[in-house]
């Protein structure tokens, strides 16, 4: 079931331009997936849709604007919308309501949907109209960004934008979420403490931008379907109250320990995951080429095929991604330094201009003084070509304008974009970075339960052993002395060497162990049940032990593995989970930066070539007026 | 008097001007092109550049050695013949404005490029605006310097005649010299408003030359840009050729404008570089050549402004001794009448010195006031011949500045016209 999307990926590649969203139908885990969402999430996530669950019938829901289609959930959402509207209104979106905007005197920030390079043509038409400075309910000023989505008017701050996106990448850990610009660098406030929140550029840029985070999250079925996302677009909603409700304020402190799909309805098994640290990511590698080549493990370590059979597409887009992002960052690099490098250009074009027609209005000038030299003055040849010098320094006016412009736009069709890009190529990798620590867990898991294992042979076996010793004692006992002596004798030595002989494996065995687990486990959770005091004690101690307390650690130990085992079932189900839903969105990000690459071609070929039409009619203009007087 | 010399030449050439029309007789067309690198005589250490020169005229005079199917006739020089050329004329002709040639350049010889394309290209250039000043010019193209130089097969041979009679004159130059801190002071409201005028122009084309420098070196970090961008984008079309040919192809096509960008633009700025920017150059020289000429005439009205002086002068001395004893000279009468010198005989013969003095004067301060205008209307008229050819350049050279623009916007528009269709 799960291979055929990577059956199908072949021909994703080749059509780009087609976002096959049907593939959900696909998803494998609807059922896994309800199995441990059903225990808990009743009471959390009543008001929240399992966003796993889009194409499960929406009878399974509780409410009604559970969206099926991406389509459809537009006009029903935009139903309740409406319906609610009239209803209790939030202080924030009353002011919203009755224009509380003070529009700044920014020109440009009256939109251009042109300049923006993404999918404004979605079936979901959502636009920022807007940017000002507005006054929140506390009376503090801020600049809000007006959202025309479904006949609403939503205003949100940046800082909103800023929690909703990362309130986003917690509940999905598994999609990559569309970027937002940047905060403002420290170093623009120490440079212009005042200004540097309302700089028109910064929210022009910002508003752009920030329209393309909206559309970008309504093309992601899993972001659009999200209630918080829902919410986020709905003037019913204050932000502030949004991010302190469920399903934001019981999400898990990592994702890790959480049901990938659905952060926030874990198992009880999935807190007590071990954590890997971020530190080992860049071990990944090597472990994972360890466990491919190491097949004799024992059955706990056998991974589901499709993961196996899936790494190398992401090995493989994860090589692509840093390759774009290191040449994206060379292209950005060149851009900015052609711009700067143009800016100049363009100033000394402005001078030119001035300096040609100071250059004609010298002639022109001395003339009516002459008036006595008339002689001279009529005869004077510069007369003639005052108009050619004037014409000279017009073009070069125009063409410092016409670049300034282009210049300007360099901004808005290459480095931002293209910032957009590099920032979506790093999203990728913390989705990706999501599926290898995943992966590492499930490792540490199964060195854990090797582990166990191991020293629960062991403990059976000398249990095993002095049981036979006991029963051998007992037997001869039973038995005539005399007759077995010799048998138990012979009999004796052999179990002692075994023992010995299995004493130096286990501590062998232990202490390795042990050293990986510290590397590995670090401060894990599942520490505590390996700490138990006697869980490091060795062979020796351990055969000290008396009877009780062995068969009460034989008992802890195998309930301590049955539940690492529940606890590896649950991970690997993960990872199945983690595969396919973000293999998927990476195939979205991987057609997202193609065709994003593409457009920001178009636009500036489009733009260069008005820059260069004008600049040359400009010129042709002059070329004739000096031909004409000859 | 050692203007006697010039005086000649000036009537001479005085008489030719009257005699022509204001435009030359005969027209010219002279390319210089080629600039190629020549080992030396086995003698002589270093090399040399030699232009070619291809002269197109209708003055059938300069085809009397060749052939008559030949239209354009082709010679060899190298700079120093061109100096040679531009000395003589300078000798000869030392009323006009001899156009000025590119500067020597001791800096190139010594960094040891004089041989790079960038300065030879320039130079020949320059060379060519010489020429083409001269050929412009009534006199200087009717000079005899000028024909031998353009046709003759025996370079040579004449080279060393010519140099020769360079020499004779030479130590003329330093009477100029003499009076070179002397001002005129009368000076004609003509000449100051032409003063002001090139000294207007001469800051305008200094302030557009050194901006055209600075586009110049713009330019090239920009086509060094484009270059590099070229580069990034090859790596990212090959990386994505595996997995979206559609863009890849995009890409290439979008990669080939860039390379056409950064192409034109390099061929613009050879233009700017290697043309536009000589030819401006050359025209501050030129109205430097103007302004020398402006005061060579100077210096006619400054000696003829002495003369005038020293004329006065003796008139008042001797008005002195008619009029009896001036107060100023009472005490050497009485040591002369104490003396026993017969005080009327003396006064008679120093009036009659003075008188004859005068006489003299009088005549060479009617010949230098002649001289002194006669230079000034040539020097009129070289100032108007001036202008002509300074708009004439002007004018032609703007129009090449706005052809080149054309061509570099066509050519980048023709480039980018095909890279928005395949996108």
């Amino acid at each position: 079931m799960d291979r055929n999307i990577f059956d199908g990926l072949q021909e994703q590649h080749s059509s780009a331009s087609e976002m096959d969203l049907s593939e959900e139908d696909n998803n494998p885990f609807v059922g896994t997936h309800h199995l441990y969402a059903s225990g808990i999430g009743t009471g959390i996530g009543g008001a929240r849709p399992t966003n796993t669950n889009t194409n499960s019938p929406p009878s399974s829901s509780s409410f009604p604007t559970s969206p099926v289609h991406s389509s459809s959930a537009g006009s029903s959402r935009a139903s309740t919308a409406s319906s609610t509207s009239s209803h209790a209104v939030v202080e924030a979106e009353a002011e919203a309501e009755t224009e509380p905007f003070v529009s700044l005197s920014m020109s440009t920030t009256t939109t251009t949907p042109k300049n923006i390079p993404h999918n404004v043509n979605g079936p979901e038409h959502i636009q920022i109209i807007d940017a000002g400075d507005f006054k929140d309910p506390w009376g503090k000023h801020a600049i809000g960004y007006v959202i025309l989505y479904e006949n609403n008017k939503i205003i949100r701050r940046y800082s909103e934008f800023h929690s909703l996106r990362q309130s986003l990448a917690r509940l999905l850990p598994t999609i990559i979420i569309p970027p937002i610009p940047s905060k403002h660098s420290l170093l623009k406030y120490i440079w212009n403490p005042i200004n540097a929140t309302n700089d028109s550029k910064v929210i022009t840029t910002r508003k752009k931008m920030l329209n393309s985070f909206l559309c970008n999250c309504l093309n992601i079925e899993e972001i659009n379907d999200d209630i918080v996302f829902q919410k986020f677009l709905n003037p019913e909603f204050n932000w502030k109250d949004v991010l302190s409700s469920s399903p934001i304020i019981i999400l898990p402190l990592n994702n890790l320990l959480a049901p990938p799909l659905s952060p926030t309805k874990p198992s009880p098994l999935h807190s007590i995951l071990p954590i890997p640290s971020n530190s080992s990511l860049k071990n990944y590698n090597l472990i994972w080429q360890q466990h491919i080549t190491m097949k004799s493990h024992n059955e706990v370590s056998n991974l589901p095929i499709e993961v196996i059979q899936n790494e190398p597409q992401f090995t493989h887009i994860e090589n692509l991604f840093q390759n774009y992002k290191r040449i994206i960052a060379l292209l950005l690099k060149n851009i900015r330094s052609n711009k700067s490098h143009f800016h100049s250009l363009s100033t000394y074009f402005a001078e030119l201009g001035a300096y040609y027609n100071a250059f004609s209005l010298e002639n022109d000038t001395a003339m009516p003084n002459g008036d006595d030299k008339h002689r001279r003055n009529l005869n004077n040849p510069m007369l003639e070509i005052i108009g050619h010098i004037e014409k000279i320094g017009h073009s070069f006016d125009i063409i410092y304008i016409s670049s300034e412009i282009l210049i300007e736009k360099y901004n808005s069709m290459l480095e931002d974009p293209i910032n957009e890009l590099s920032q979506f190529l790093n999203e990728s990798f913390k989705v990706l970075n999501f599926k290898k620590l995943k992966f590492l867990q499930y490792k540490i898991l199964e060195k854990l339960i090797i582990e166990k294992e191991t020293k629960l042979t062991n403990l059976t076996e000398i249990e095993n052993q002095l049981q036979k010793i006991n029963d051998n004692l007992a037997n001869s006992a039973m038995l005539a002395d005399d007759n077995n002596m010799t048998g138990t004798r012979g009999n004796e030595p052999n179990a002692v060497k075994k023992d010995t002989r299995s004493l130096s494996k286990s501590s062998t065995n232990s202490s390795s162990s042990g050293h990986q687990n510290e590397i590995r486990i670090g401060t894990s959770k599942l520490n505590y049940k390996t700490s138990t005091p006697t869980m490091n004690l060795n062979k020796l101690e351990i055969k000290q032990l008396t009877e009780q307390e062995r068969s009460k650690q034989i008992k802890q130990l195998t309930q301590d593995l049955t539940k690492l085992k529940d606890c590896l079932s649950i991970c690997v189900s993960d990872m199945l989970e983690i595969n396919t839903s973000s293999y998927k969105s990476l195939m979205y990000a991987y057609n997202h930066i193609h065709l994003t690459i593409a457009k920001i071609l178009k636009f500036f070929t489009t733009n260069f070539k008005a820059w260069i039409r004008e600049c040359l009619e400009n010129w042709k203009l002059a070329k004739s007026q000096i031909d004409q007087s000859l | 008097m050692t203007d006697k010399s010039r005086e000649d030449s000036t009537t001479k050439a005085k008489d030719k001007v009257r005699g022509n029309p204001e435009k030359p007789p005969y027209w010219f067309e002279i390319i210089v092109s080629d600039p190629q690198k020549r080992t030396g005589d086995p003698g002589s250490s270093s090399g040399y550049v030699s232009y070619q020169i291809s002269t197109k005229t209708n003055n059938t005079s300069f085809y009397d050695n060749r052939g008559n199917s030949e239209s354009i006739i082709v010679v060899h020089r190298r700079y120093s013949d061109l100096l040679l050329l531009h000395d003589i004329l300078l000798n000869e002709f030392p009323t006009c404005i001899i156009p000025p040639l590119p500067d020597k350049k001791v800096f190139q010889y010594i960094a040891g490029d004089r041989f790079s394309q960038r300065f030879t290209q320039k130079r020949c250039h320059s060379l060519q605006n010489f020429l083409r000043r001269v050929s412009l010019h009534t006199d200087l193209s009717q000079s005899m310097a000028f024909k031998t130089f353009l046709v003759s097969k025996d370079w040579e041979s004449h080279r060393k005649v010519l140099q020769d009679s360079l020499q004779v004159n030479k130590d003329e130059v330093t009477d100029a010299f003499m009076n070179a801190f002397k001002t005129v002071h009368k000076q004609n409201d003509e000449f100051t408003e032409i003063r002001e005028k090139s000294d207007k122009l001469d800051r305008t084309v200094t302030k557009i030359d050194k901006l055209f420098h600075k586009v110049v070196k713009k330019n090239d970090s920009m086509s060094e840009d484009y270059t590099k961008l070229g580069t990034n984008l090859q790596e990212l079309q090959e990386l994505v050729t595996g997995e979206n040919e559609e863009l890849a192809e995009k890409l290439k096509i979008f990669n080939e404008g860039v390379t056409q960008l950064s192409y034109g633009l390099q061929d613009l700025t050879k233009y700017l570089d290697y043309e536009y920017i000589v030819d401006l150059k050359d025209l501050e020289h030129y109205i430097d050549s103007m302004r020398q000429l402006i005061k060579l005439k100077d210096q006619k009205q400054i000696d003829y402004e002495e003369l005038s002086d020293y004329l006065t002068r003796s008139i008042k001395e001797k008005n002195n001794l008619i009029s009896g004893y001036g107060g100023s000279n009472f005490f050497a009468n009485k040591l002369e009448e104490l003396a026993g010198i017969n005080q009327e005989a003396s006064r008679r013969e120093k009036i009659n010195k003075l008188e004859s003095k005068i006489t003299s004067l009088t005549g060479e301060l009617e010949n230098a006031k002649k001289v002194a205008d006669g230079f000034e209307q040539e020097c009129l008229k070289e100032i108007d011949h001036f202008e002509n050819v300074k708009t004439k350049e002007i004018k032609e050279s703007l129009g090449s500045l706005a052809d080149h623009h054309i061509e570099f916007y066509e050519r980048i528009l023709e480039a980018w016209e095909k890279v928005d269709d395949s996108l």
